[in-house]
């Protein structure tokens, strides 16, 4: 390595960067002007910390006790929210819950009248037959979810390459959590925003410690 | 036979009967159509393909490695701030028809379930269960974009904290 | 956490030059600590992880921003300085003003510490305050700022040029009673900085 006063090499050199030998190297090769650019970086690292140290120091004390006040009040609306989104999904859904059970007696009743209705006013003999028309209807999917022996399909070759191209992703990707067990501990739902959109992150608490207060920290 | 004037005919002696089937027939085929599961009345796809990836969080090395990059717009969000650098363990892939369950075994330890309960063109009803060994870690019903990520994640791992990348396309 | 906050605002004021703006990142950065501590691990590194929240925020706050005016200055300082020049030797040594801790004490060198980073670009101005205020590894910044390592040697390389050529500049004109050595080259490290390095 040439004898060298200033480049970038030095600075990774006073920052700590280089590996052992570079390091070794770089030693063996200062030069006086070289230990003369290590001195000024090393009084304006000084300078800089100071400063900008100073500058904090004019912050008067109320108004960081002000800004302690609003990070309090923002974490306290985070919960209350967190708190009504648990509680239920949207008004819609729960207007589709509440009136759910009504549907099928509703659609046999409507269909035992009109069959009544329709047979009657057809002047055949035989009397009215109470028998409900046939509604197709399926296993519910919140009935399926509830079944905790899923069978499996058939096993596969799962392994693949990743292969996975961001661009493919949908502009919105946040993922509408609609039930959600955490089985037996806790856990968070949190989203990100990125350039990817918008993903939703499902956090489990896999830990058995608990935490401190933050503010002891 | 007398029993078969019913009330009705008496209450609407001459249009009752095809009045009130009119009103009553479409009254039964909403009830009835309600009642059909919206995949059935709407669904126009009835499979999913799932990436299942496993990424290990560390708190030492040196960053998101290419093969990562389709994550990293997440990866470098403040959620995961504490970790420096991340690996991607294996990648798995399920195909899954409506109501069928797939599951993957990672290397990790970890098991994850899935299984399709509705499907449309541009979003998909999941079902994952996600578990390490006998023990759930969660279990969860979602709606998702077709090809959406959604990140399950923060388990322990010997060299840091693992999470899944659950990506489902449908068709 | 209270006891991070000067330090946390002092951080977000190197990269911001603005109070209230630097307050608010301060403010947003514990937010974000409380929100998301329970995904921390052990107390090692929670002042990176807390440094690396804070860095982001000013990063977004800055490219929101978009301060062009200082990336232009920032320019024509990297044109001027050229390769070979060293730090210590064209320019007066600010080691060589005096005992660096008393030195420091002097308001024109803060005074003149705000003007340099307040010439300095968005990018330049990041590195100098990850570098030289964090205490940031090349690998942790080249991730934090999407570039590489060997742009980031770069990047540092040429903000402390430019640093040390706008303080020179700044204090050339300033008298001072406690520096009775003559402005010339200095080819002698002074001792009593390499007694304050860090």
């Amino acid at each position: 390595m040439n004898p060298v006063s200033d480049n970038e090499n030095l600075h990774a050199y006073f920052d700590g960067e280089l590996q052992d030998e570079e390091r070794k190297a770089v030693e063996a090769m200062l030069t006086e002007d070289a230990e003369a650019t290590l001195a000024e970086l090393s009084f304006l690292r000084q300078a800089i910390s100071v400063g900008l140290e100073a500058e904090a120091e004019k912050i008067p004390e109320a108004r960081f006790e002000q800004l302690w006040d609003e990070v309090e009040r923002t974490l306290e609306r985070d919960a209350r929210l967190q708190q009504a989104a648990d509680s239920d999904v949207s008004l819609w859904s729960r207007v589709g819950a509440f009136f759910k059970p009504l549907l099928a007696p509703t659609a046999a009743l409507a269909g035992v009248a009109a069959a009544a209705v329709i047979y009657i006013g057809s002047g055949e003999s035989e009397p009215a037959e109470n028998t409900p028309v046939s509604v197709a209807s399926k296993d519910e999917p919140a009935q399926a979810a509830a079944d905790e022996t899923m069978p499996l399909a058939p096993p596969q070759d799962d392994r693949i390459a990743a292969h996975v191209e961001a661009d493919e992703m949908p502009s919105n990707s946040e993922a509408e959590i609609q039930r959600i067990e955490f089985g037996g501990k806790t856990g968070r739902i949190d989203r990100i925003e990125s350039k990817q959109g918008i993903t939703t992150v499902i956090w489990i608490d896999d830990e058995d410690e608990t935490l401190d207060s933050e503010r002891a920290l | 036979m007398k029993h078969r004037k019913t009330i009705f005919s008496r209450i609407f002696p001459r249009l009752s009967a095809p009045i009130f089937a009119s009103s009553l027939l479409p009254l039964a085929t909403v009830s009835g159509a309600l009642l059909l599961a919206p995949a059935q009345a709407q669904a126009e796809v009835t499979s999913a393909t799932c990436e299942i990836h496993t990424v290990l969080a560390m708190k030492t090395g040196d960053g998101i490695p290419d093969e990562l990059g389709f994550l990293a717009g997440q990866l470098r969000d403040d959620q995961f701030a504490a970790f420096k650098s991340f690996r991607l363990l294996e990648s798995k892939s399920l195909k899954l028809k409506l109501g069928e369950t797939g599951a993957a075994t990672m290397t990790s330890g970890h098991q994850l379930k899935l299984r399709l309960l509705d499907a449309e063109t541009s979003k998909l009803k999941l079902h994952a269960v996600l578990a390490s060994g006998e023990k759930v870690l969660v279990d969860t019903d979602y709606r998702i974009e077709s090809n959406g990520i959604l990140l399950i994640g923060g388990v322990r791992h010997p060299d840091g904290k693992v999470f899944f990348a659950i990506r489902c396309r449908g068709g | 956490m209270v006891r991070y906050q000067r330090k946390v605002y002092s951080v977000a004021f190197g990269y911001l030059r603005n109070q209230e703006d630097a307050l608010d990142v301060v403010q947003e950065a514990f937010i974000k600590v409380h929100r998301y501590l329970a995904k921390f691990e052990g107390n090692s590194s929670f002042y990176t992880w807390l440094y690396r929240i804070v860095t982001n925020l000013c990063i977004d706050h800055l490219r929101k921003s978009k301060r062009h005016r200082a990336l232009e200055f920032d320019d024509k300082l990297r044109h001027e300085s050229k390769s070979g020049e060293t730090l210590g030797t064209h320019h007066r040594p600010l080691s060589a003003m005096g005992d660096p801790a008393s030195v420091l004490q002097r308001q024109e060198i803060l005074d003149a510490v705000q003007d340099g980073l307040q010439y300095l670009s968005d990018k330049h101005r990041a590195v100098i305050i990850m570098r030289e205020l964090q205490g940031m590894s090349y690998a942790e910044m080249a991730t934090t700022m999407g570039c590489s390592k060997g742009t980031i040697m770069s990047r540092l390389f040429h903000a402390r040029r430019n640093m040390q050529k706008i303080l020179t500049e700044k204090l050339e004109y300033q008298p001072s009673a406690s520096n009775k050595e003559p402005a010339e080259k200095s080819k002698k490290p002074m001792k009593s900085a390499e007694a304050v390095m860090p």
